[in-house]
């Protein structure tokens, strides 16, 4: 048997007729610029950086993504919000998107949630200089798609869909105490004692 | 008839040969890339034109102004003769290529073939041993180790399988008993028993097997296109090829499978004769067309089906067992017409 | 005082099964550290009393007792067996985190502190990450109102670190714990706004993010950081600390725990100082005169014109040519920097910033008791048993060796003996004062001397071994008090006081400030403090001695170097044909025989045209001396003037070439602190354009004028230098004692420069009861927070302090009716000038201070210079003048003056 099939080489036709075969199973390819699989939530495409909804930059720029980042594609440069002392945010924030990996590492050092990713992977541009995205642009991106963003937060457990924190995952908005140039110090009432405590605290005085 | 009309109608002839070789190698890049697309569950070329149609003139017209880049060290007008000492050859062969029986259009006589030559066999190995040059050529004067490399391996394999090739026909030439392709053609007309067309390939299934087979080796065909092995030499001899140039070694290459098509069909499938007489009313080029076709095909699916062989591996196949194998059948054939003569 | 044989008892005891053998006081802490075991700590700091506030460094004792201790509280006992990581300690250290964290606002995304946060690293590695304590968040509004420093009072965990080391270092009691219980806070007294010397030493202990830099606010993560050790180059106390920069740009200066003579103390110059690098007004690029304008040009065309202009000045003629060298510069390029003026150029007038008065303080030890630089050390300062200061404002002068004498007051209670012409800061906490009238030193110092010898205060064993000497001095001190009392002010008792106080001390330090050595007579006040320190005792006792501190930072590598006529590279004198000969041997040349010109005499010498060309480098002396120096004229005259600088500084602009030259945190290379001690600078910030370090320019200049001085790197210049110069052979970060004087030298200075010229030592200047027109008499001094013109550069030093007021008594000014912001006008006999008022209860009546850094030149130039003799070290008396005060009515009037 083995002679003859060596002889007609009936493996080899074997494989001619498989191939044969799948010519007519459907062909699975999408015509992609005019069609596109739908994304999933949670995917890691661009980088974007949201705002709170009464439009604050959420980006406290702690440098804990640039800290995260494997790639060292992240550059924050923090500073006081001009006219707010003690309030930090990122003066600069550049990502350099070349260098970028995806793994999403940022967005869950990020405390605030201020950087999500989005579902677009068509970066490709003309300039290379352009995949440099500074903070303008991240910032862009987060608006423009804002839905994104949201969904990718929620799938990976940091929000719970309306941009609010989770309940349970604590405060992610950070405080900023109130600045008080005249007075400084502390104003008992202002850490919520109440009136009977406030007596006590005197008596024993 | 005078000898104006005759250089006519020649000229009419190559004119419509060369357009509708040129057109098929075209259309056969596109028919090349679907099949293959079908074959892995793909559409292939989509987009110019409707399902792509027009992907093959847009790929001519981007070769086309494309940058002719001339690397520094290359050989230069070794390197800008080879593409056509390629290509030549495999165009002039057609013009012994029987593509219909005599006809008459329009008051002229027309033999269905450029020139019937008496050596119609011995020139097309002549002429298609010369692509072998372009292609040694090419490699060589491209300063390139990857372009020499292939170029020395498409000359060891063409020279290989050129013999068992040879071996293989002379069990048709044996039977038809003239070096003439349309002698060969018309000794294949007619049936047995009458549903049997008279074909080579009833007599010779060794020969054709080892004829096509060596074919594809000798067009640097997958799964034996060592020569321009893309995992291991970038593209072969022809690397350091861009724009037109590369764009000539490309018509080349399927200048030559359609060529090696031809003849397969004519040696050994009739050539432009209908399988059976009730079907002679369907004109005889279609015929050719047809039977070219389906080898053309045939070539795409073993591209899809195998993969490319090591390149011990080709030559051992090649000398230990091709050329022993149409060495017997040549042996056998003779003794067969020799019995039968007699 | 043998301290060296008192056997120290040592006691055996083990800490996690390691057994070690501590002396006996040892906390456990200690030990453990010396085993390299790590216990938690927040609020122990290694220079301080144990507070025991924080409780995360309590650990298991099992044996003699089983017990928890505070780690950093507890002196062992003999045969204590500690476990620092057992279960319970764990336990305790776990409860321990969990309540620090019920407060603790976990902000850490935007605290500064975070990533170097003690409490954030205990947590990660001790904390449970479940609190089972209910938290409760402070929130208190931050206080921003201090320039400086801001104080988070969430944040903070009450260790009392801060206020630890405001109230024993750095002794000024500034911060404190205002309230109670659950809202203590630390700040200023009273609610107040931080107002203090801004040192920034509480915000280096907080374990957390409590009190933060202003000046760093947010512009830093400490990961970012790269640390480079180097020296500060403000001030001559040469502290060690790590310049961080993020991306090559300054972020923030730390300290660095007990090394360096500061031993882990920054003043806020040296805290905060960082910014004038990076100033925009820095020069970048060369540049030539043309016509009347400085324009930029390519460095070979300014290095060819420098050195044309110079060769063309030397070829005219032997001397022609001089140098003037600052402090600024490192060890290795003022070594080549008077290599060039010596060797190349061919000139011996060579002077540097020491003669603005360092000079004298330098020669003086060294002729007399054969030591460059000071006599004591910093350590020596703090262990001293009496220090006395004249005319040294410490804390704002040298404000790390002030933390030294702050030391010596705080742990001996020893007294510290002040005499200064106001009630400055160390005054106020010293033991005895004598508050004299400005400008007399010599005469307070002369009657300190006497009260010794009158009142036999003489240190017996120095009374029995030297009798010839205490006689000659006897002798000559025989006047009595009244050439004293009289122009200083002071009465008789109060200077026999002072003085039975000092040389009651058996290990007494004199420290002579600025206004000594570049007072009136300032080498002759400055020979008679030897005696002092002789007559006490101090020359022949360790651990005692008499010191001149430096100003500048360099000033010691200047002295050592030899950048002064009278002397040479090694440090020794010009006349000392010796010395010289070894110079010229080395540098293969012929140095010129006669002795150069002092930096007034080259004045002199450039107005008449004697000199016509000179190299300037590193040093301002247009805008340091007063107009009435005429280094303006004389460097104006000049046919050629090439000066390096950071900054287009008064000379600069009417230099002819002017190079820009790297800052400190550019440049590699040793600089010399006031103690002699050779340290390294590191560069680790990229020059500005094409700033260059001085070696470089003067290595350039040099090739350029056919006589190539060519070195791959600073190190290679110390290299050769270190054949001069023994002390730069090799770099000292430690506190090694100093070796105080031996008695060939003491013998040797008696028997010479001690008794000859005795006679005019001791007479006391004319200058001193000169009558003038004018009743006040102005000081023109250094503050803490601006030492000269480059600490003005300092955006963030500026903002702390841009004082250009006239500080005056306030009594006077109530008198006066003159008010803070007022405009008084002030006239001298070189002028007039308008300047604000600062009404100050520190400055004496009749008496009046400016800050010298101040950009306002005209109250500099009302300064009349007494030019010094050369017996005197030439150094020119340019601190004190006289001047009339009137307050300016109107507005329009103060305008149309201004």
């Amino acid at each position: 048997m083995g002679l003859i099939r060596n002889i007609f080489m009936t493996e080899l036709l074997m494989g001619l007729k498989i191939v044969f075969m799948q010519m007519f199973k459907p062909t699975i390819t999408l015509q992609y610029p005019h069609v596109k699989h739908p994304i999933p939530d949670g995917y890691r495409g661009l980088m974007s950086l949201l705002r709170y909804e009464d439009g604050t930059e959420r980006c406290v720029g702690c440098s804990l993504c640039e800290a995260a980042c494997p790639s060292n594609c992240i550059k924050v440069v923090s500073d006081e919000v001009p006219g707010q002392p003690l309030v930090r945010y990122a003066r600069e924030y550049y990502l350099d998107i070349t260098r970028c990996i995806f793994c999403g590492f940022c967005t869950e050092a990020c405390p605030v949630d201020a950087l999500a990713m989005t579902k677009v992977y068509e970066a490709a541009v003309y300039d290379r200089r352009d995949l440099m995205f500074d903070k303008a642009k991240l910032y862009e991106l987060g608006e423009r798609y804002l839905e994104d963003g949201k969904a990718y937060l929620t799938h990976h457990r940091m929000d719970d869909g309306t941009l609010h924190p989770v309940e349970g995952l604590g405060d992610n908005r950070y405080h900023f105490p109130a600045v008080d140039a005249e007075h400084g110090g502390v104003q008992p009432e202002q850490i919520g004692l109440t009136a009977e405590a406030l007596e006590v605290e005197e008596t024993t005085r | 008839m005078e000898i104006g009309s005759m250089v006519a109608v020649t000229l009419v002839q190559i004119a419509v040969v060369m357009g509708v070789v040129l057109l098929t190698v075209a259309y056969m890049t596109y028919a090349e890339r679907k099949v293959l697309s079908f074959m892995q569950d793909r559409l292939g070329p989509m987009e110019v034109g409707p399902w792509g149609l027009l992907q093959p003139i847009a790929d001519g017209l981007k070769l086309f102004f494309k940058e002719d880049i001339i690397p520094s060290g290359a050989n230069k007008i070794i390197f800008a003769v080879a593409p056509i000492i390629c290509l030549v050859p495999a165009l002039i062969g057609f013009a012994v290529i029987p593509y219909n029986g005599s006809f008459t259009l329009f008051g002229l006589e027309g033999g269905g073939v450029i020139s019937d030559l008496n050596v119609g066999l011995l020139y097309i190995f002549a002429v298609a041993g010369m692509g072998a040059y372009g292609v040694i050529l090419g490699g060589w004067a491209s300063n390139s180790k990857y372009a020499f490399l292939g170029g020395l391996r498409s000359a060891a394999q063409i020279i290989s399988y050129e013999l068992a090739m040879g071996f293989s026909i002379v069990g048709v030439l044996l039977l038809s008993g003239s070096l003439s392709l349309v002698t060969v053609t018309e000794a294949q007309a007619g049936t047995w028993f009458g549903f049997i067309p008279q074909w080579n390939i009833f007599l010779q299934p060794v020969a054709f097997v080892a004829y096509v087979i060596a074919a594809v080796a000798e067009t640097n065909r997958l799964p034996f296109d060592m020569p321009e092995a893309e995992s291991e030499l970038v593209a072969g001899f022809f690397t350091e090829y861009s724009g037109m140039r590369f764009s000539l070694f490309f018509l080349a290459e399927y200048g030559n499978m359609i060529l090696v098509s031809c003849l397969a069909s004519i040696l050994f499938l009739g050539g432009y004769k209908a399988p059976l007489p009730i079907l002679e009313f369907i004109p005889g080029f279609v015929w050719l067309a047809l039977k070219t076709w389906a080898l053309l095909f045939f070539f795409i699916w073993i591209r899809g089906t195998y993969p490319r062989v090591r390149f011990d591996q080709l030559m051992k196949f090649g000398w230990k067992v091709l050329i022993p194998v149409t060495l017997a059948n040549l042996l056998v054939t003779a003794l067969g017409v020799y019995i039968y003569n007699n | 005082m043998s301290t060296a044989t008192t056997k120290v008892d040592t006691i055996t005891v083990t800490i996690n099964g390691q057994t070690i053998q501590v002396p006996k006081g040892t906390r456990i802490i200690q030990a453990a550290e010396m085993l390299g075991i790590e216990i938690p700590t927040f609020c122990y700091q290694p220079r301080m009393r144990p507070n025991a506030a924080c409780r995360i460094c309590t650990v298991e004792v099992t044996k003699p007792m089983n017990k928890m201790f505070m780690a950093c509280a507890t002196e062992m006992m003999d045969g204590m067996e500690v476990l620092t990581d057992s279960e319970r300690t764990l336990k305790d250290r776990q409860t321990n985190l969990d309540l620090l964290l019920t407060q603790h606002p976990l902000d850490c995304p935007v605290c500064d502190k975070g990533g170097e946060c003690k409490l954030q690293d205990y947590s990660v590695k001790y904390g449970s990450f479940e609190n089972p304590f209910e938290t409760k968040r402070k929130d208190f509004p931050e206080d921003i109102r201090s320039v400086a420093l801001d104080f988070n009072s969430n944040r903070c965990i009450l260790c009392g670190g801060c206020i630890q080391v405001c109230g024993d270092i750095q002794q000024v009691d500034a911060i404190g714990f205002s309230k109670r219980g659950f809202i203590t806070v630390v700040g200023a007294p009273m609610g107040e706004a931080l107002d203090c010397e801004f040192c920034g030493q509480c915000m280096d202990v907080c374990p957390v993010g409590a009190i933060t830099s202003r000046f760093a606010k947010y512009k830093f993560r400490p990961w970012q950081e790269e640390k480079t050790q180097t020296t500060c180059t403000y001030c001559g106390c040469g502290c060690q600390y790590d310049l961080r920069t993020v991306d090559g740009e300054a972020s923030r200066v730390t300290p660095i725990e007990g090394v360096g003579p500061g031993q882990g103390s920054l003043c806020v110059r040296g805290h905060f100082g960082y910014h004038f690098m990076e100033d925009d007004r820095r020069i970048t690029r060369p540049l030539v005169r043309r016509g009347d304008k400085l324009v930029e040009t390519t460095w070979e065309e300014a290095v060819s014109e420098a050195a044309r202009g110079l060769a063309g000045a030397k070829a005219a003629g032997a001397g022609r040519v001089a140098g003037i060298a600052g402090g600024r510069l490192t060890n290795e390029e003022q070594y080549l920097f008077g290599r060039l003026v010596r060797d190349v150029l061919g000139s011996s007038n060579l002077d540097s910033s020491l003669r603005y008065g360092a000079i004298n303080g330098v020669t003086v030890t060294r002729e007399a008791l054969g030591v460059t630089g000071m006599m004591n050390s910093f350590d020596e300062v703090r262990a001293a048993d009496a220090v006395l200061l004249i005319g040294c404002d410490i804390t704002q002068e040298a404000p790390i060796l002030g933390l030294a004498v702050k030391e010596a007051i705080h742990k001996g209670e020893k007294p510290v003996l002040v005499a200064d012409s106001m009630k400055t800061e160390i005054m106020k906490r010293g033991a005895g004062r004598l508050v004299y009238t400005p400008g007399t030193e010599i005469a307070v110092i002369k009657g300190l001397v006497k009260a010794v010898v009158d009142e036999g205060l003489i240190d017996e064993q120095v009374a029995k071994k030297y009798p010839k000497a205490v006689q000659a001095l006897r002798s000559e001190l025989s006047g009595t008090y009244k050439e004293i009392e009289t122009p200083t002010g002071l009465k008789k008792d109060d200077i026999v006081a002072l003085a039975k106080r000092f040389a009651a001390a058996s290990k007494g330090i004199i420290l002579a400030g600025p206004r000594v050595t570049g007072g009136l007579k300032g080498k002759s006040a400055m020979t008679m403090l030897v005696d002092l320190a002789f007559l006490t005792g101090g020359l022949t006792t360790p651990g005692a001695g008499v010191n001149a501190i430096t100003m500048e930072n360099n000033e010691l590598g200047l002295a050592l170097n030899g950048m002064a006529p009278e002397l040479v590279p090694g440090g020794g004198s010009w006349d000392d044909a010796e010395a010289r000969g070894k110079v010229a041997t080395a540098w293969n040349c012929s140095l010129p025989n006669h002795q150069g010109d002092t930096m007034m005499e080259m004045f002199d010498a450039m107005r008449e045209g004697r000199i016509s060309a000179a190299i300037v480098a590193g040093t301002d002396p247009v805008g340091r001396l007063p107009q009435d120096a005429g280094a303006a004229e004389a460097l104006g005259a000049l046919d050629c003037l090439v000066v390096s600088d950071l900054f287009l500084s008064e000379t600069a602009k009417r230099a002819h070439v002017v190079f820009p030259a790297r800052s400190y945190a550019e440049k590699d290379g040793t600089v010399t602190n006031m103690e002699g001690r050779v340290q390294t600078i590191t560069s680790c910030m990229k020059a500005p354009g094409k700033a260059a370090s001085d070696w470089k320019i003067v290595s350039d200049i040099a090739r350029e004028m056919g006589h190539p001085l060519e070195y791959a790197n600073p190190g290679e210049i110390r290299a050769e230098a270190a054949a001069l110069v023994p002390q730069f052979a090799d770099t000292d970060v430690t506190n090694a004692a100093r070796g105080g004087v031996s008695t060939e030298a003491l013998e040797a200075w008696l028997a010479g420069g001690f008794g000859t010229g005795m006679g005019e030592r001791y007479d006391l200047p004319a200058k001193l009861n000169e009558a003038s027109g004018h009743e006040m008499r102005l000081y023109v001094g250094e503050l803490l927070f601006h030492s000269g013109s480059m600490s003005t550069y300092n955006w963030g030093l500026m903002k702390i302090n841009d004082a250009a007021s006239l500080q005056l008594n306030s009594r006077e000014a109530r008198k006066l009716k003159i008010k803070e912001g007022d405009r008084v006008r002030l006239t001298g006999d070189r002028g007039s000038c308008v300047v604000t008022a600062k009404p100050d209860p520190n400055i004496m009546p009749g008496t009046l201070f400016f800050p010298r850094h101040s950009v306002l030149d005209d109250v500099r130039n009302l300064v009349q210079v007494v030019e010094g003799s050369e017996e005197e070290g030439s150094v020119p008396q340019f601190r004190f003048t006289r001047v009339t005060m009137e307050k300016v009515s109107g507005v329009a009037e103060a305008e149309a003056s201004a």
